[in-house]
């Protein structure tokens, strides 16, 4: 019944655009299956990536999981910050998630941990239209890299709050938030280009 | 490559973009201010029959620039919460503006993406300045619903309404909406135009 349905949708749409008609009906076959998967892919990676979103401000940002989730991590930023700090001539201590020097102090606290812009790299590549493979390795190498340039972040902001002041909060707060989660986006957007070169089934749809 | 390139690009220039847009809070901000607490008065203030509205904060300082009064109405106790208009407001529009004046499309299409982007950023603002109230406890409004419901309530609204990456979000998804047109989605899901669309 669907496939009549569809035949018939096909043969309206091949009515209106001659050249089409002319190639025969399993051009139009394909056109339509082409059709079907370019619209529900994308509404399915829109509900996928807001379910997945939904979750993690569920479960992570929930009132009673505030303060304890992620703190080994946020722990091992200020220790691994101190170290580098140390290694760069300044007399750095760590005690816990605060990392404090003679010149300038500050806290590894939620939200310097990049586990937001993360999240939504995360649950990007999860709902985007490629195969496991792809997206195994994209989530390894993309979490990674923001981990690693979330790293690099603190270390510079650092060198911004010891020699800037004045400017510490407008950089911290107003400008690596931002930059992060577009770096977040452009990262996806990134392996999305490399995904698709990958992908069979993309490939396929193409054709 | 080029492809990277032209994100890397785009990168560079909304972010330079959105410094600049930045660096002009301290002229733009009292006014910008007004305008919040104007437009905040009139959607939730005129209908509280005065037991809600938004005045000048005493500290006067951009994180605490604003502040939003409740009267519970039956105990006449008066609360203040502080807001930022430049947090709830000037941010997100900058970081919207940024975005659809740095994307890679041409100057026309870029001109109605800021358009509308203005139009549905103000959109999401003037929400979150109705649900204030609500979020943040309004008398008897909040007794409306369960305490569970009431809580639940309250996360969401942080989570789309105050945290920070909830206002970094929804930029993202309104410079989306405003910037890729619907022909546009078969290109970037597989990396060529709808087949129709290039047959026709």
């Amino acid at each position: 019944m669907r496939r009549t349905r569809s035949r018939k949708l096909a043969f309206r749409i091949g009515f209106r655009h001659n050249n089409i008609q002319a190639q025969g009906a399993t051009r139009i076959g394909n056109l339509l299956g082409a059709m079907t998967l370019v619209r529900h892919p994308v509404l399915r990676a829109v509900i996928v990536f807001t379910v997945l979103m939904a979750l993690f401000y569920g479960i992570v940002h929930a009132p009673d999981n505030k303060v304890l989730a992620f703190e080994s991590h946020l722990r091992l930023l200020a220790s691994w910050t101190g170290s580098v700090l140390v290694l760069c001539g300044h007399d750095a201590t760590v005690n816990g998630r605060f990392v404090g020097s003679s010149e300038f102090s500050f806290e590894v606290v939620r939200g310097c941990d990049a586990i937001e812009p993360t999240a939504v790299f995360v649950s990007a590549v999860l709902a985007s239209p490629a195969s496991l493979g792809p997206k195994v390795l994209g989530i390894l190498v993309g979490a990674l890299s923001l981990f690693l340039l979330n790293f690099v972040r603190i270390i510079g902001l650092f060198f911004v709050g010891l020699h800037f002041r004045n400017a510490f909060e407008f950089v911290h707060e107003d400008i690596c938030q931002t930059a992060f989660l577009l770096l977040a986006v452009m990262g996806w957007t990134v392996w999305g280009l490399w995904a698709r070169r990958s992908t069979p089934r993309l490939r396929h749809a193409r054709g | 490559m080029r492809a990277a390139r032209v994100i890397g690009g785009f990168f560079v220039q909304s972010m330079i973009v959105y410094s600049l847009l930045l660096a002009m809070w301290p002229i733009l901000g009292g006014t910008y201010a007004n305008l919040f607490r104007t437009t905040g008065n009139c959607l939730v203030g005129l209908g509280s029959n005065g037991r809600v509205w938004f005045s000048p904060s005493a500290k006067g300082d951009e994180n605490h620039d604003t502040q939003l009064v409740l009267v519970d109405p039956q105990t006449g106790a008066g609360r203040r919460v502080s807001l930022s208009s430049r947090g709830h407001g000037y941010l997100p529009t900058a970081f919207v503006l940024a975005l659809t004046l740095s994307s890679p499309i041409r100057w026309r299409r870029r001109f109605w993406a800021t358009a509308w982007g203005l139009v549905w950023i103000d959109a999401y603002i003037a929400l979150k300045l109705a649900l204030f109230p609500v979020a943040y406890g309004a008398g008897d409004t909040i007794e409306l619903f369960p305490e569970v419901l009431s809580d639940a309530l309250r996360h969401v609204f942080w989570v789309i309404g105050t945290s920070a990456t909830g206002w970094m979000i929804v930029p993202l998804i309104i410079w989306a909406l405003a910037t890729i047109r619907h022909k546009d989605w078969p290109t970037i899901v597989y990396g060529t135009a709808c087949p129709i669309n290039s047959n026709a």
